[in-house]
């Protein structure tokens, strides 16, 4: 074992680290190898002990610093920040236990009727954007109808007229209308283009969004009852 | 080692070490002193020195040596004053320890 079989063993001993973690441990030991005169080395490699040894220690140590390890109280009972952190969670659990039982036994008819009232808001509010949706498509529709229909008329209008341009003013008059209802035919369908590509899939995603965050506050709110505490303090 | 070295004391025993360099020390030192004083392993230090920086009692620097760099730990206040505090709680701790043990010296 030298200190390069070493440190790739130990580099693929802290794949389940993070990236962050795994990069500041090797450099910490990739120093100390650096430090090391070579015939110190072996020392070193014998202290240090077996790469899977040197792991499972980070592991550890890590855990605990994470956990907020500590004797837990220095010598005159100031306790350090890891400790205070230890039963900040451990409180919190607790309580979150209590709370649970008083809303077993005295909320539950209330909580029942709350539930009940919050779904039927929800179910109100997913009708809402599926009328919504429903209406914006049917508009969608009828605009294209309107469309093909306008552009049909148009062009037989134009058609007519041109034929009857032999008679000038309503031959023009027939032309012109049938050429404006090709414009606003064109107008139309890129309005309902516009309606499909964008309006639509927008809403959607909305409404989607919404969704999503709702369903996120719950979780945040189930999580702190029950003092899981969410990101590391 | 006779006795098991708590978290606390570990924490401790590095600050003062780093604390004796106005510009810090580098890790390998840390270590060797470490070794010296307690007997402990490099690998009992790393988490230490890793809690130290989070809980923002010491600040890290590259400097470069010998062509390659050099991670150097450095005091910040709070190190400073989380020092002092742990330097009267020793005094006090070992003062009550040392009276009941008796045996004398200094501790």
């Amino acid at each position: 074992m030298n200190r390069e079989l070493f440190l790739e063993e130990l580099e693929r001993q802290l794949q389940d680290l993070t990236e962050e973690e795994r990069a500041e441990a090797l450099r910490y030991y990739r120093e100390l190898f650096a430090e090391t005169a070579p015939d110190e080395e072996e020392e070193l490699l014998r202290r240090l002990g077996s790469p899977e040894t040197v792991a499972a220690e980070l592991r550890e140590g890590l855990r605990d610093e994470k956990a907020g390890a500590g004797s837990g109280e220095t010598a005159q009972g100031r306790p350090d920040p890891g400790a205070l952190v230890e039963r900040g969670r451990r409180d919190r659990r607790r309580n979150g236990l209590l709370l649970l039982v008083l809303f077993l036994v005295f909320g539950l008819p209330i909580a029942g009727a709350v539930i009940s009232a919050g779904f039927s808001v929800a179910a109100g509010l997913a009708g809402c954007l599926l009328g919504v949706v429903g209406g914006l498509l049917g508009l969608i529709f009828a605009g294209f109808v309107t469309a093909l229909g306008l552009f049909v008329s148009g062009i037989a209008l134009a058609v007519i007229g041109i034929i009857h341009l032999a008679s000038p003013p309503n031959g023009l008059m027939l032309m012109s209308m049938g050429f404006l209802m090709l414009s606003a035919a064109m107008f139309l369908s890129i309005a309902v283009k516009w309606g499909g590509a964008t309006a639509v899939p927008g809403v959607v995603r909305f409404a989607v969004g919404l969704v999503r965050r709702f369903c996120r506050w719950v979780q945040g709110l189930i999580r702190r009852m029950f003092g899981r505490g969410g990101a590391a303090i | 080692m006779v006795f098991n070295t708590g978290a606390a004391l570990l924490d401790a025993i590095v600050l003062s070490i780093v604390s004796r360099e106005t510009e810090g020390t580098y890790g390998y030192r840390i270590t060797q002193e470490m070794r010296s004083v307690l007997g402990v392993s490099e690998s009992t230090l790393y988490p230490v020195l890793r809690r130290l920086q989070k809980e923002n009692c010491l600040t890290v620097y590259d400097r470069e040596y010998g062509g390659r760099n050099r991670r150097y730990y450095k005091l910040t206040e709070q190190g400073a004053s989380q020092l002092n505090l742990y330097q009267t709680e020793w005094q006090k701790y070992s003062a009550r320890i040392s009276a009941i043990l008796g045996g004398g010296g200094s501790l």
